[in-house]
This record gives structure tokens, C-alpha cells and sequence, in this order.
């Protein structure tokens, strides 16, 4: 398992905090994964302009990360939208 | 990338949100409570996004929260459209369901903007606000082909409402996109809405301001000095403040 795939597993767990029987990943909100050593910079789009949660999804992504000993950078992007 | 541009539209989507935040809790029924929430969530959105962008191109860079409470009114590049209150449930279908039409145009034309962000806000927006056409046109019809009562409030509103739309379409060739170019499908769009509504296009004059200044020109009506020291009056009395 490359380690790009090892740190996808452990972003695509992180819950969606309104309903958590869903992964951000099947929300479609991580949009991009980039590993160097380990600090991983993560991409997330909101699903939708006014989304509210998405400062509790930055610190769940963080706060997964920091837990396995990685350090993290959380940027959000627009688009595709 | 034109921060007069950011803030114009920012603006409208912050004070057209704030209108709606008003609404909830008074509407006609509780789906309608969280329906106008939605609404107003979604311009909320739009406002933090594009008021964050115009904040970032400021010398020296101002926050998305700096923009919204700590501006004064003539420092507001809203149009006078959005600022219209509550009177009536009449008048907040109007108003949004004239403002959304002219959001729905511009967001569709922003979408292939070389400029981004307004590209980006407008590819997420322009879908949100095809809805709210939605959502208030169907009211539209309801209340104008409703009661004789329903009929006569929603006209009255669209009457008081109409002489605020021209500011939309004002003419401006050094804006991303010139508002006039929207007019025409705006004009055939609301037309056909009214129709259906058995609605009359309201025959009032353009709204005029000193001097033929108007909302984007910072120059705004009584009611939104009023708006403001409701919307920034907690963030003014505790500055700095955290929760």
C-alpha cells in the first residue's frame, strides 16, 4: 500500500458530522490527497455555498491525521463545483 | 480580478440573505420556515465567499466578518432591491423572486469568467439559485392566482418592489459582465412568471437617487440604516469578541 492510499483510507473515514453513517469521501468532498514525508495536504470543496460544517470537517481531518502522526494542510476549492 | 465587482455581489447575497433570516419563525407554515432558512444559508454562502475574496484583494487585506460588520451604509454596494423589508410575505416573494431571476442570469454568464473566483462561486451558485427561482415562483403563482386577497397583496408588493429592478440592469462596460446584457431574458422570464400568476407588469418608474445615485453607488434607502445597526450592532458592541 502506497502511502498516498494509506493516508486516502484514513481521510475517506472521516464521518460527515451531520450524518455519520456516511465518509466525506462518498460525499464527494475530497477532492485531492498530497503526501510528502508526513505533512499531507488535503483539498476539500463544500457541497454546497453556505455549507456550515465545514470547519468541523477541516479540524476532523486534522485531528484524523494528527492521531496517526501526520501533520496536515487543509485547502478549500470551489471548483469543479 | 475588480473588487468593485466582489462587493457588488457580495453585498446583494449578504443583505438578500439577512431579509430572509428575518422571515423565519414568521412564515406562513413551518415548511416555509425552513424553506426561506435554506435560502438564506445558501446566499449566506455565496456572500462569505465572494466578500472573502474582495477582502483578500484589499491594501491592506480586510476580512469576510470586517466587510459585513464594521463597513457603514454608504461603504454598501448592495442594490436597493435586496434591502426592501419583510412587509409582507408578499413582499419577500417579490423581492426574492425578482432578485433571484437577475442572480440566475448573471451567475449563468459568470460561470466562464476568466475571472476567478467569481467563475468558481458562480459554478456552485448558479445551481442554489436555480432553485430559489424555483421555490419563489411557485409562490408567485399560488398567491397571485390565489384569493382575491392573496392576488391583490402580491400585486401590491410587486407594485411597491418593481421601481427597484432597473438599478439590476444599470449599464456599467467597465463591470466582468454588463448588467444590461441580462435584461432582455430577465424581462421575458418575469413576464411569463407574472402571466402565469394572472399578475400585471407594474408600471413604476425607476427608483432615483440624489443625483442618480443608487445602491452601487453606496447611496441606500431609509430602512437600511436600520438593517445594518440590527446585523452589526452584537460584533460592534464587542470587538475582538470570540465564541
Amino acid at each position: 500500500m502506497t502511502a498516498t492510499q494509506a493516508v486516502h483510507d484514513i481521510i475517506a473515514a472521516v464521518p460527515d458530522p451531520e450524518l455519520p453513517m456516511i465518509s466525506i469521501a462518498d460525499l464527494g468532498i475530497v477532492r485531492a490527497i498530497e503526501v510528502s514525508g508526513a505533512t499531507v495536504r488535503v483539498t476539500i470543496t463544500p457541497t454546497y455555498s453556505g455549507c456550515p460544517a465545514m470547519d468541523a470537517i477541516r479540524d476532523d481531518i486534522l485531528a484524523a491525521l494528527r492521531k496517526r502522526g501526520l501533520s496536515g494542510i487543509v485547502d478549500m476549492a470551489l471548483s469543479p463545483a | 480580478m475588480r473588487t468593485d465587482d466582489l462587493l457588488a455581489f457580495g453585498d446583494d447575497a449578504l443583505i438578500a440573505s439577512h431579509r430572509l433570516a428575518e422571515v423565519i419563525t414568521t412564515a406562513p407554515q413551518l415548511e416555509e420556515d425552513v424553506a426561506v432558512a435554506n435560502l438564506s444559508l445558501d446566499l449566506l454562502g455565496q456572500a462569505r465567499m465572494l466578500l472573502s475574496a474582495a477582502g483578500q484583494a484589499m491594501q491592506p487585506p480586510r476580512s469576510e466578518d470586517d466587510l459585513a460588520y464594521l463597513r457603514d451604509e454608504h461603504e454598501f454596494r448592495n442594490c436597493q432591491l435586496v434591502e426592501q423589508p419583510n412587509t409582507d410575505f408578499g413582499y419577500t416573494i417579490a423581492r426574492q423572486f425578482l432578485f433571484s431571476q437577475y442572480q440566475l442570469g448573471l451567475y449563468a454568464r459568470l460561470v466562464d469568467s476568466a475571472d476567478e473566483p467569481l467563475a468558481a462561486v458562480a459554478g456552485k451558485a448558479v445551481k442554489e439559485v436555480a432553485y430559489h427561482v424555483e421555490h419563489t415562483g411557485s409562490w408567485l403563482i399560488r398567491l397571485g392566482d390565489g384569493t382575491q386577497q392573496s392576488h391583490q397583496r402580491m400585486q401590491t408588493a410587486l407594485d411597491a418592489l418593481w421601481g427597484y429592478t432597473t438599478e439590476l440592469f444599470r449599464p456599467d462596460t467597465h463591470a466582468v459582465l454588463d448588467p444590461a446584457t441580462l435584461r432582455d431574458d430577465w424581462d421575458d422570464a418575469v413576464g411569463t412568471a407574472l402571466a402565469t400568476a394572472t399578475l400585471k407588469i407594474p408600471q413604476t418608474p425607476p427608483a432615483a437617487g440624489p443625483a442618480g445615485k443608487l445602491g452601487r453607488d453606496g447611496v441606500h434607502t431609509e430602512c437600511f440604516g436600520y438593517l445594518l445597526a440590527e446585523m452589526q450592532h452584537l460584533h460592534r458592541c464587542y470587538p475582538g469578541g470570540q465564541w
